[in-house]
């Protein structure tokens, strides 16, 4: 007989990890899902919001729009008095006729007198009943004296005649303005005495991280939920219904380490998975905010701590959901039945991750003893910055802590012949009938 | 007279797939093969030795390379769906929608063939009492055991009498009561006149069902004869000696497996 | 043989559906996770978010913030109308700084430095940290110093703290309040009064209550119909094809006397009533939710205005969208072989549906016909619009005709796929394509990665300098990926030289002159009628126009340098990338029509922009022409360099293109160049 030495625990759980990821690894849905996907998601949604953005605004600069001007009481030949300045404001000449194109509108007068009931009926007639016969309705009306802005909120042409409309009698009236300042010897700053600013004292990449911070956390928890989901329930579920869960079971190695190796293993695809999409992220944000037609000026910069202290959190709390999913997925017989089974269980990590975005929820002792929350809060906090170094030591041990009560109720439920053999998928109710009855036996 | 046309035949029938890891493979070369009525022929050979991918193409789910299959004198590739419309196919791994119930799987497949509402009812009825389906007839499928569920098949695959039947291994994976009904089924399909052509890798039931056998080894007809040809043409005695002489001599005539060239 | 009508294709249709149909409502727990689950979830969910907004808001409003003010010389009535106005802003507690503080620093002018990260060590900011201490905003006023009766004011926060954040915030509101006030009674002063009142004005929305709620659920609901039938039609596609292949039930189905055509339709059609009875079942639950006040649901609560029931029959506009996502579900689950291989096929159909129907979010857009064509973004568009009452025949005619196209073309490829042999192969999705699979396979990938790395790595170079980062990407970044490219391809059975495999050897002397022959013609083409062509159906935004032209920040390079950087590097190292490398791979893989396009497609994805894709696609398409026609990637090189240098040139005005003989006469010289690589190749590959 050949000499066989017994591993040890801890080796034999490593030796059972490292055979499920190369497993895994060689399944081309898991490679793509736990690599490729987080790193090439959002530069590519990015850049397609980007363009989007870009081609919207181009259709937009095209876009001709009316401007119907109505008047009560003015008659047709006291047309060009009555609006003196008004229509140069508004539709100023422009030797470019590329500039000329962009952002016309085009201004008509009401064929009669009007007043603002009728002004009004004149915009928001129904546009099935003048298909021809009234090719002039406008998009918008400027209604004069009182000078109102009619529009429908409803039509996107009314908005942008309006909105234009909106800007340009408005720089028309300042420029007036500083006319009248001219003449009167003041200077523009006259007119506006009280300049306001805000200086941040944060430094440059601190807004960056603000940004960031409402971000990142909820990412980190969803990622680590979805990144252990479909491992979780390979590794179970579908190790079942390949029918070589009792081939496993015959290797003489203690139960506790092949669960712990699967664990293991799933918490490993989950952290890669949440490692590289909060990287991914990170990066194509400053890209996605500079590409942006606004001016924003934000660089973003991670502080150090943040990207130290968040790999214990994403560490222990990777491997607490991956064992509290893996047990739950235990139950199922099938990797169909396990994902119907999972789709409850995850919400119930994602749900408490919401209220930990929540402005003005606080890192404090108690906070940092509640799962999920505690892991939002802290990174949180250490992405603005915050010194609280003790919060962020209890939270790290009471993730490890979570994380082992989970590998203990991983441990319980595989370890269970009518868990592990289960011919058919096992309700969730089942859980707790099970888990009392292992104590009770105990 | 104008010939009956042959419930099946073939010629020089050929597959070849392409596979990353092994280069080209032929799964079947140059397959001539004629099946007459009333007649159970078996097709013989180990893994792998093309069996599944001629009855593949005999039954339409492929389409072969190069050459022609003839399902009662109708080209498979000129009307599958007739040539489907004629031949009832059943292979060992068939599985049965598991949240259906018997009866309801077959009504559904004779409204699929196009059977009349009446017509249907009747020969459902008949299948329920022949297969002695009925008592668990109105059972969910996935509670069923390995044995009724192959008799479901069966039911399934005989629905709309087809001349020709097309058995892929049909035993496989059935426990030794289920296995001898199989083997029973097809006796009986050879006396009601049907065609039965099916592959196995197990020697005791071609020695025992069939009228004629095929020998195939690496998409090659080796022979075909009635066991007792067989014989005559290697000197052996028993099927296995058989089997083994002719890949033998097979292997003798083609000694080197030439890489395609390409 | 028993009498068998040959049933028609509608028969079994039906038949197929109502199989599908009865397995699907037999799987209880599906059913249960799939349709009811999100019914049941809303409730609690929207109760629980309002909950927490309130919450959110009470913490929000309790916030005791303290402020410090340093308002020395501020003029007294404006200071007392400041600490009144912060006062009554809410929960602050106001403190004057000591006045033996040195606030000198508030005022200092000198930016800090800019350095992102080690903000802290700049001597400015800490003392201005100092001056702040424990309290969250620092608000600084002073006179200003060119004038007596202007001011300035300072409010000094930090970023990182949530109070402080809403100190800023109140500061900043009440200062910005007063110095409206303030600027409005200097305009009154001015003699005459202010020139501008009389084009103050009053905006008014006319439109009706009825139109405003109608849009604000059409701002939803497009969103809302696309998830549901998402989450119900994913469990019906997965049972339908992926469970029937898993099931070992395909195999049977396929030898029944039933067109695959027939099969694709039956299936598709229980996935869509599946999604679509999950939608209507969680919209009802949606609008229950709604009128019993747990959710705001414009159009459905009580407090808006509720819709006419016929209003909602503009629902039935998005119907084109439902049956697309419903035929892309059955699309994707068709090539999974298994339960499981489905499941991560869901995602990317999500991200195709949704992200396009986002453009509902914008108010100020319309259903242009060019919009109306665009998978799921003109159904959205559409149904918005018809909530709110506005309804544009035209657009939703060819919305329809377009999304019914769409939908034919998917189930077409469905059809196909059923049809084909894969469906049963026995190992891998792949293993029929064989080596020519691996190697499409491949070139498809590292056109993938090339593409990516140039708008992650790339671009990041070029914004940290145009010139560098351009040199940089052409000279640093694409060689290594050739390089790459190169060691990963597969070795086929017989290797392929690098020479060979990257088209390196010299073409014959008449390619490559024909090929130059045809520069004056392309930049002709591109620059007089396809450009203005462009413009009309894809305007470039006028602000993006101003300050993008790409050749606007190199103006200060001198010619040489222009052409070494935008015409010589970009031919010699994208040709050595796409029409070497890529090509080289896809060209092993595919028909070579195919293998043109594919290249001609990444070519232009790595422009990374929407304006650029279809002309480069098209100049990728000619190169990637020449490089097979020539086997040398010489000529493309050559046209790319020559076309390049006249467009940036000419872009720059320092090449005219006015009545000179290049322009006028150039473009003739492409019919000898035509010519010319009509000839045959000196050696053939």
């Amino acid at each position: 007989m050949p000499t066989t030495r017994t591993l040890s625990p801890l080796l034999g759980a490593l030796e059972v990890a490292r055979k499920e990821l190369t497993e895994s690894l060689r399944d081309r849905a898991t490679v793509i899902y736990a690599f490729v996907l987080p790193i090439c998601m959002y530069p590519v949604l990015f850049w397609a919001i980007l363009q989007g953005v870009m081609v919207v605004e181009g259709l937009q600069d095209r876009t001709e729009t009316t401007l119907g001007i109505a008047a009560a009481g003015v008659p047709a030949e006291k047309h060009d008095t009555a609006t003196e300045g008004l229509t140069h404001a508004l539709s100023p000449p422009s030797e470019d006729p590329d500039e000329a194109a962009a952002s016309s509108l085009k201004l008509i007068w009401a064929p009669e007198s009007m007043d603002m009931e009728q002004a009004r009926e004149w915009l928001a007639e129904d546009s099935e009943e003048d298909t021809e016969d009234a090719p002039d309705r406008p998009d918008a009306v400027l209604f004069l004296d009182p000078l109102t802005i009619l529009h429908l909120s409803t039509d996107s042409t009314s908005n942008l005649a309006s909105e234009r409309a909106r800007s340009r009698l408005a720089a028309h009236a300042s420029a007036l303005r500083l006319e009248a300042a001219d003449r009167a010897g003041l200077e523009a700053a006259d007119l506006d005495p009280i300049s306001v600013s805000t200086v941040d004292l944060a430094g440059r990449g601190a807004k960056g991280a603000v940004v960031l911070a409402s971000l990142l956390p909820l990412l980190l928890v969803v990622m680590a939920v979805m990144g252990s989901f479909f491992p979780a329930v390979d590794l179970t579920a579908g190790e079942k219904e390949r029918g070589t869960a009792e081939t496993t079971l015959l290797v003489p190695l203690a139960r506790s380490s092949i669960i712990t190796g699967k664990v293991l293993a799933v918490g490993a695809l989950a952290m890669s998975a949440t490692a590289l999409s909060l990287f991914a992220l990170s990066l194509s944000a400053e890209h996605l905010l500079s590409g942006l037609p606004v001016e924003v000026d934000i660089s973003i910069s991670i502080p150090t701590i943040a990207v130290i202290g968040a790999i214990p959190l994403a560490f222990f709390f990777s491997l607490f959901v991956s064992a509290a999913l893996t047990a739950c997925a235990s139950l199922a017989a099938t990797f169909k039945e396990g994902q119907a089974l999972l789709g409850p269980v995850q919400m119930v990590f994602i749900l408490p991750a919401m209220v930990g975005i929540i402005p003005g929820i606080q890192l404090t002792y108690p906070m940092a003893l509640i799962p999920v929350i505690n892991v939002v809060l802290a990174f949180r906090a250490m992405l603005m910055g915050q010194p609280l170094y003790g919060q962020y030591c209890v939270t790290a041990l009471a993730l490890a802590f979570y994380a082992w009560l989970a590998l203990r109720l991983a441990l319980h439920l595989l370890s269970r012949e009518s868990v592990l053999l289960a011919g058919k998928t096992l309700p969730l109710s089942r859980l707790l009938k099970i888990l009392r009855g292992t104590a009770s036996t105990r | 007279m104008t010939m009956q046309p042959l419930p099946i035949r073939t010629t020089n029938l050929c597959k070849t797939f392409d596979d990353p890891k092994r280069g080209v493979v032929h799964a079947v070369r140059d397959l001539n093969l004629e099946c007459k009525e009333g007649e159970i022929f078996g097709l013989l050979g180990p893994n792998g030795a093309g069996k599944t991918t001629t009855l593949r193409m005999l039954s339409t789910i492929l389409a072969p390379t190069s050459g022609e299959a003839e399902v009662g004198g109708v080209r498979v590739s000129d009307d599958p769906l007739e040539v489907r419309r004629r031949l009832g196919f059943l292979s060992g791994t068939t599985g049965l929608y598991p949240r259906l119930t018997a009866r309801e799987i077959l009504e559904y497949f004779g409204r699929l063939h196009g059977l009349d509402e009446a017509h249907l009812q009747a020969r459902v009825e008949e299948l329920l009492d022949t297969f002695t389906i009925r008592p668990f007839a109105d059972g969910r499928c996935e509670s069923l055991s390995t044995g009724q569920r192959q008799r479901v098949s069966i039911a399934r695959a005989v629905l709309h009498d087809p001349p020709v039947l097309i058995l892929d291994e049909p035993t496989t994976g059935l426990d030794i009561l289920a296995a001898s009904d199989m083997i029973d089924f097809i006796q009986s399909r050879k006396e009601a006149g049907t065609c039965v052509l099916f592959s196995t890798h197990i020697l005791s039931e071609a020695e025992r069902l069939c009228d004629r056998i095929g020998v195939i080894d690496q998409g090659r007809l080796l022979a075909v004869g009635s066991l007792e040809e067989l014989r005559v043409q290697t000197g052996k005695e028993w099927l296995e000696d058989v089997f083994r002489a002719l890949v033998e001599q097979a292997g003798s005539e083609a000694p080197a497996d030439i890489p395609p060239a390409n | 043989m028993s009498p068998t009508s040959t049933s028609s294709p509608g028969q079994q249709t039906w038949t197929l559906w109502r199989c599908e149909m009865r397995q699907l409502l037999r799987d209880r727990r599906a059913l249960f996770a799939g349709v009811l689950l999100p019914a049941l979830l809303y409730p609690l969910l929207f109760w629980s978010q309002g909950k927490l907004e309130n919450v959110a808001e009470g913490i929000m409003a309790e916030q005791e913030l303290t402020l410090i003010l340093a308002l020395e010389d501020v003029d007294a009535d404006l200071s007392a109308e400041l600490r009144a106005g912060l006062e009554a802003s809410g929960n602050v507690t106001l403190e004057d700084l000591a006045a033996d503080r040195d606030a000198s620093s508030l005022w200092d002018t000198q930016e800090p430095a800019s350095t992102p990260g080690d903000s802290q060590a700049d001597p400015l900011t800490l003392a201005r940290l100092e001056l702040l201490g424990e309290s969250h905003a620092l608000l600084a006023g002073r006179r200003s110093t060119i004038k007596e009766d202007r001011h300035e004011f300072r409010v000094f926060f930090n970023v990182q703290s949530d109070e402080s954040r809403t100190a800023r915030g109140r500061s900043r509101d009440v200062l910005r309040e007063l110095a409206a006030r303030t600027r409005k009674a200097r305009l009154d002063a001015l003699p005459g009064g202010d020139p501008g009142a009389h084009l103050s004005f009053e905006s008014v929305d006319v439109a009706s209550d009825e139109d405003k709620s109608g849009a604000g659920l059409g701002r939803m609901l497009p969103l809302f119909s696309l998830l549901m039938i998402l989450t119900g039609g994913a469990f019906a596609a997965l049972g339908a094809f992926a469970g029937e292949r898993e099931g070992k039930t395909l195999e049977t189905l396929l030898v029944q006397p039933v067109p695959a055509r027939v099969v694709a339709l039956g299936k598709y059609g229980a996935v869509l009533c599946a999604g679509l009875a999950t939608l209507l079942i969680n919209l009802i639950s949606l609008g229950i939710c709604a009128s019993r006040g747990l959710v705001e649901m414009p159009g459905l609560s009580e407090g808006s205005a509720g819709l006419p029931p016929s209003r909602l029959l503009a629902g039935l506009l998005f119907l084109p969208a439902c049956t697309l996502v419903a035929a892309l579900l059955s699309l994707f689950c068709g090539r999974a072989r298994t339960y499981r291989e489905g499941q991560f096929t869901l995602f990317p159909v999500m991200l195709i549906s949704i992200v396009p129907s986002l453009v509902v979010l914008r108010p100020d857009l319309e259903a242009s016909l060019l919009l109306c064509v665009v998978p799921f973004a003109g159904p959205a568009l559409i149904l918005r619009d018809g909530l709110a009452g506005q309804f544009a025949i035209l657009p939703t005619l060819l919305m329809f005709a377009s999304h019914g196209l769409w939908t034919w073309l998917v189930l077409e490829r469905l059809k196909n796929l059923l049809d084909s042999e894969r469906t049963l192969s026995s190992t891998d999705l792949t293993a029929e394509a064989g080596q020519r699979g691996l190697s499409a396979g491949h070139g498809k990938t590292w056109a993938f990665v090339g593409v990516l790395s140039l708008y992650l790595i790339g671009s990041r170079l070029q914004q940290w300098d145009l010139a560098w980062g351009l040199a940089l990407t052409l000279w640093g970044l694409l060689p290594v990926l050739t390089a790459l490219a190169l060691k990963t391809r597969p070795t086929p059975t017989r290797p392929v030289a690098v020479k060979r495999f990257l088209s390196l050897s010299l073409p014959s002397g008449a390619h490559a002159l024909g090929a130059v022959l045809l520069i004056p013609a392309l930049a002709k083409l591109m620059v007089e009628v396809y450009l203005p062509f462009q413009s009309r159906i894809l305007p470039i935004p006028q602000s993006v126009l101003e300050n993008e032209t790409l050749g606007l920040a190199l103006t200060h390079l001198s010619t040489p340098t222009l052409i070494f950087l935008m015409a010589i590097s970009p031919a010699i190292c994208e040709e050595l990338f796409f029409r070497g490398a890529i090509l080289g791979s896809l060209r092993r893989g595919l028909t070579p029509m195919r293998a043109l396009l594919w290249q001609a497609l990444f070519f232009g994805a790595a422009h990374a922009s929407l304006y650029r894709i279809l002309p480069t696609a098209g100049l990728g398409l000619l190169l990637g022409a020449l490089t097979l026609r020539s086997a040398s990637i010489l000529p493309a090189v050559l046209v790319h360099a020559g076309y390049n240098a006249v467009v940036v040139l000419a872009g720059l005005e320092r090449l005219s293109t006015d009545g000179t003989w290049l322009s006028t006469w150039g473009p003739w010289l492409a019919l000898p160049g035509l010519a010319l690589l009509a000839l045959p190749a000196r050696k053939r590959d």
